[in-house]
């Protein structure tokens, strides 16, 4: 009890007492804001940045003159690392609470200014073990000596997330592949995901709508886990086309249960629309016969 | 044939209980004319009246598979609203209806104030209509918390501790509400109990009072209260309309019109229903719905006692209004100091419930983006021209 006490109530009971506390400054910040509002007037420049993070690193590294040392810090402000909480140590090692340039690149605890090129996949696969484990045995792993790795094609910093079009990436491929077999490898990947995102956009617009999607959501997301177990970073054409193939046995049902849920959101919408020309018509008529009675 | 027997009906019961007296009373009070200044502001009661009714058919449909238990509650209206046929219907009904009330509510309140229509001999009207918010404001309260959600359990957990900071009874009110420390199994059959037996009769009790001295007093005038009104004789001679059928058909169209346009929101912005509640995990930006949203917000600038005091006062002279606002007149451009402050004090509403709604927001505004925190103040957080782009294939992570 005493348990449920901290996690339902205790929280709020502190959160009035943080409000009395700094009730002044906010008087005055409010009627600032009153006052902005009033005039629209998006209120900008003079308020303070926040401070996105704590994490010495980034702030030491970004006010440095040598852009090959400042730059990673912008890159990966924008990557898709930063939002899930995956910061410089982690991969760089070394003490990101710590102002001191020596502790904070210290050996001792794992420090690493370039990583090692034939350990990036592990560093990685730390949290991407599918895909890590598809790609060792992979002509790009062991057989083809951890080239190209993992941050040749998706980024050291600026991780975003992947998508077809990072395959062509000019330097990346064509040193070793022709174009033709590029080609192929996007069609491929395309046909495999490209319908996984069409019913999980065509999932959540009907969700709007108001008609569950439970069931097309969870069927994508089987899909998508069998390609991504099966053929992501397989990069061996034949198994991927395989995988494939038997992908789109499964996307026709997934498409009918698309098409259903949209017929639906039709007929709630066509029968919305013929009560509400039947209230407009009762309303008309009321109005007519209203008019049409005597003054008296 | 059909008029010998009920003639024959009448006089039979009138010969034991009087029901002649009725009759007449209803026949003299619906025949009795309006006055001619009635525009369409003045159907906005019979408005809120109409949702009261709509709420109570749907309400009856949705308590058959509603189950009012922590454990069941949110699985029973997901099975409403996907299972059971037309069970989508009847819970949006049911919730824009809640939300549709409560507007119509406040703009006939806001209606009265500005026509001054609780002023002598109105009073009495207009303290039951004070307990009619009320008491509607509690339907919306509970009802919020039945679907059992993440927004509802966390909405009414904020809400009822606002009342917790009551002076004295604080503590009192909120483990009344709850029944218990925190929301639980208790609080949702206690308020269960209140939004489906307590609250509607109550209600019924207190509308048809409101109704009958309506009635029996006519709308009031735009004359002040210096001048005598008129009887129905005179009204009818002024031009004044039968409330009954020219009045009541001029509702009816108002009726049909605000049913007709929340279909078409019902069909086209249906309202959601989130995530299962969980008490070991808050979500950001609670916030309770929109009608408490200005107070809330409110409260969070003031300390905490003052606030609900203030609060307090404010509501309270609301209430009493016909007693401390004893000025004659009635138009409202005869009487600019209560007609600004009253457009004072909406505009103040509004722009407190906006900023209830902003706060613990993101927003990017020409290209900056900023967190507004609680107190809907912004912070620019960075200035990046688009964070990372959309999952597109579905290679990343490991899910
Ligand atoms: C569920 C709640 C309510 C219902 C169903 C209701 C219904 C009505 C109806 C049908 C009328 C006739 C005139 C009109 O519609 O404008 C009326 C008049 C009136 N209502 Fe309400 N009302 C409610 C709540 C309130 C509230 C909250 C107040 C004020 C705090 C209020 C105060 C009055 C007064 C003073 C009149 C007489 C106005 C005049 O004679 O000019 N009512 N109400």
């Amino acid at each position: 009890m005493s348990e449920l006490t901290h996690a339902g109530y205790r929280p709020g009971a502190g959160a009035w007492n943080a409000l009395s506390a700094r009730t002044a400054e906010y008087t005055a910040r409010s009627a600032v804001i009153l006052l902005l509002l009033l005039v629209w007037t998006p209120a900008g420049s003079a308020t303070a940045q926040q401070a996105v993070t704590t994490n010495t690193c980034v702030s030491c590294h970004a006010d440095l003159d040598d852009e090959d040392m400042s730059l990673p810090v912008a890159e990966w402000q924008r990557s898709a690392h930063r939002p899930a909480d995956i910061a410089c140590q982690d991969c760089h090692g070394g003490n990101p609470a710590s102002m001191v340039e020596d502790e904070a690149h210290d050996v001792e605890r794992d420090f690493v200014g370039l990583p090692d090129p034939y350990v990036v996949h592990e560093l990685c696969g730390e949290c991407h073990q599918v895909q890590m484990e598809n790609y060792v045995p992979s002509p790009h792993g062991l057989e083809g000596d951890f080239w190209p790795n993992c941050v040749d094609c998706h980024e050291n910093h600026e991780v975003v997330f992947p998508r077809a079009s990072l395959i062509s990436i000019p330097d990346n491929c064509e040193d070793c592949h022709e174009q033709e077999i590029m080609d192929d490898f996007i069609a491929l990947t395309d046909r495999g995901l490209e319908p996984v995102n069409e019913f999980r956009r065509a999932a959540e617009e009907i969700r709007s709508a108001g008609v569950p999607v439970d069931l097309i959501l969870a069927q994508a997301s089987l899909a998508r886990d069998a390609y991504i177990q099966q053929a992501s970073h397989v990069f061996v054409l034949d198994k991927m086309t395989a995988v494939v193939d038997s992908l789109e046995q499964v996307y026709p049902r997934i498409q009918k249960e698309v098409n259903t849920a949209r017929t639906e959101v039709d007929t709630r919408r066509r029968f919305g629309w013929m009560f509400i020309g039947l209230f407009l018509v009762l309303a008309g008529v009321i109005w007519l016969y209203r008019r049409a009675l005597p003054e008296d | 044939m059909i008029r010998r027997l009920s003639n024959a009906l009448y006089h039979w019961l009138d010969d034991r209980v009087e029901i002649s007296i009725v009759i007449d009373f209803c026949h003299r009070q619906l025949t009795k004319p309006v006055p001619r200044h009635l525009n369409w502001l003045f159907s906005f009661g019979t408005v809120t009246l109409a949702f009261f009714l709509s709420q109570a058919v749907s309400g009856v449909f949705l308590m058959i598979y509603y189950e009012a238990s922590a454990d069941t509650a949110y699985e029973s209206v997901r099975y409403i609203m996907e299972q059971v046929r037309f069970g989508w219907l009847m819970r949006q009904v049911h919730s824009y209806g809640a939300n549709f009330m409560i507007a119509f509510l406040l703009l006939h309140s806001v209606r009265v104030f500005f026509y001054g229509g609780y002023k002598k001999p109105r009073e009495l009207t207009w303290l039951f209509g004070f307990a009619l918010l009320c008491v509607t404001l509690a339907f919306g309260f509970t009802g919020y918390l039945l679907p059992w959600d993440q927004l509802s359990y966390w909405g009414t957990t904020v809400g009822t501790e606002i009342a917790a900071a009551t002076p004295v009874i604080g503590e009192y009110l909120l483990i009344l509400m709850r029944g218990g420390e925190i929301i639980s199994d208790v609080t949702l059959t206690r308020f269960f109990m209140a939004h489906v037996v307590l609250l509607p009769w109550v209600f019924i009790g207190l509308v048809a009072v409101h109704l009958v001295l309506i009635r029996y007093k006519g709308i009031s005038p735009l004359e002040g209260t210096d001048v005598p009104e008129k009887t129905p004789e005179e009204l009818k001679k002024a031009g004044g309309k039968p409330f009954y059928p020219q009045h009541v058909m001029k509702e009816a169209i108002v009726v049909l019109l605000v049913l007709a346009s929340m279909i078409f929101m019902i069909i086209y912005y249906p309202l959601p229903l989130h995530e299962k509640a969980d008490p070991f995990n808050t979500p950001v930006g609670v916030r309770p719905e929109w009608y408490f949203l200005s107070s809330y917000q409110a409260l969070k600038y003031l300390p905490k006692t003052i606030g609900i005091i203030g609060s307090g006062l404010v509501v309270l002279a609301i209430c009493l209004l016909p007693f401390w606002d004893r000025t004659p007149a009635r138009r409202p451009s005869r009487r600019p100091v209560a007609t600004s402050l009253g457009i004072m004090f909406i505009v103040l509403n509004i722009v407190l419930a906006l900023l209830g709604k902003i706060s613990e927001t993101e927003m990017t505004i020409m290209g900056t983006r900023y967190h507004f925190d609680i107190y809907g103040w912004p912070h620019a957080i960075a200035t990046v021209e688009e964070p990372a782009a959309e999952p597109d294939t579905g290679d990343g992570g490991t899910e």
